[in-house]
């Protein structure tokens, strides 16, 4: 085996990956080759700096979790909204108030229209205008209606 | 690295129970989480929703939960593939701070470490997390699946889509790369049997 396949092998070796024969090979090795003991060792020291305890979780993030699997409660804002600047935020919403208050300004004068085309169609259903319409063109009578 | 009720809770959590769902999260969520923002390359917020959406999904299937499966290779795989499908994180690993990094503290040595040990491991905890977002993305995330999740080189493999025998190959590589850009650190680790 090339020396090369050693240094891999002491990984399998230290993970717990290798059969009998196979860690039998990897100690006899060992026993004679100073730099995979020393390979070996700092993988060890790195696993533990790696494993070492974790973080305790912050509080609200179990509720936070069950809600958003239970579908209940307000989800987090999405990402792509999270991760923008808060002057891209604050602009945006911004932006946001803007349209609604022209949509309701426009919404408004639809409705005003409506009202007038509403008045309108109610007195050409009067009894009156119909008689008079009867005695009209057909063509001025498909306009006015 | 199995909490002892990890199955326990799964068959429960397989029954609707609520109760079981919400241990489960406050169970695995702590080494998740590291794991999830050391894949992403220190991003906690995508760490955060990447670890929620996993859960979310375990809920989902859970009654597509089979008892034989290890709930931590389960948990491990699901927030894996998560992180890995966020691409987003390729183009962020530059914005890493290291200080995000918790201080990997306490099992390099002492039980009760001094104030100037403490200072140490932080330092080192903050280097690992300069070094770790370096690494090329599928040596980085074998590794963490082998130190966080304590999966075996077949469940790393099938979590990241290749042979136990690529596993073995990305962590020698990750780990000499380690070594060698902090060889001042891991002079700590003592040679012999197996670990």
């Amino acid at each position: 085996m090339r020396e090369a396949d050693h240094h891999q092998r002491i990984h399998a070796y230290l993970d717990g990956e290798l059969d009998a024969a196979g860690l039998r090979a990897v100690e006899a090795h060992l026993a004679g080759c100073r730099a995979c003991r020393e390979a070996l060792a700092a993988a060890r020291a790195l696993g533990e700096a790696l494993g070492a305890t974790a973080p305790p979780l912050a509080p609200a993030f179990v509720a936070a979790t069950r809600a958003r699997a239970l579908g209940r409660g307000l989800p987090l804002a999405p990402l792509w909204w999270r991760g923008l600047p808060v002057a891209w935020r604050a602009g945006m919403a911004a932006l946001a108030a803007v349209a609604l208050v022209v949509g309701a300004q426009l919404g408004r004068e639809v409705a005003a229209d409506r009202a007038a085309a509403a008045d309108l169609a109610a007195a050409l259903d009067a009894p009156a205008t119909a008689a008079l319409l009867a005695e009209a063109p057909p063509a001025a009578t498909g306009t006015a209606r | 690295m199995e909490p002892a009720d990890g199955a326990e809770l799964m068959a429960r959590v397989a029954r609707d129970d609520e109760g079981a769902f919400d241990a489960l999260v406050a169970a695995y969520a702590p080494r998740l989480l590291r794991f999830a923002r050391r894949t992403l390359g220190g991003d906690a917020a995508e760490a955060e929703d990447a670890v929620q959406e996993a859960f979310v999904r375990v809920w989902r299937a859970r009654g597509r939960w089979q008892p034989t499966a290890c709930v931590s290779t389960y948990l491990f795989t699901i927030v894996t593939r998560l992180c890995l499908n966020r691409r987003r994180w390729l183009a962020r690993r530059p914005a890493l701070d290291p200080i995000e990094e918790d201080g990997a503290p306490g099992r390099l040595g002492d039980a009760s470490p001094g104030p100037e040990r403490l200072a140490a491991s932080r330092q080192l905890g903050a280097a690992l997390a300069t070094e770790l977002a370096a690494l090329p993305r599928n040596q980085r995330a074998a590794l963490l699946l082998r130190h966080e999740g304590g999966l075996r080189y077949d469940e790393i493999a099938a979590a990241l889509d290749t042979s136990p025998g690529a596993v073995e190959s990305l962590l020698a590589r990750a780990r000499a790369r380690l070594r060698s850009r902090l060889a001042g650190w891991m002079s700590e680790g003592n040679s012999g049997g197996r670990g």
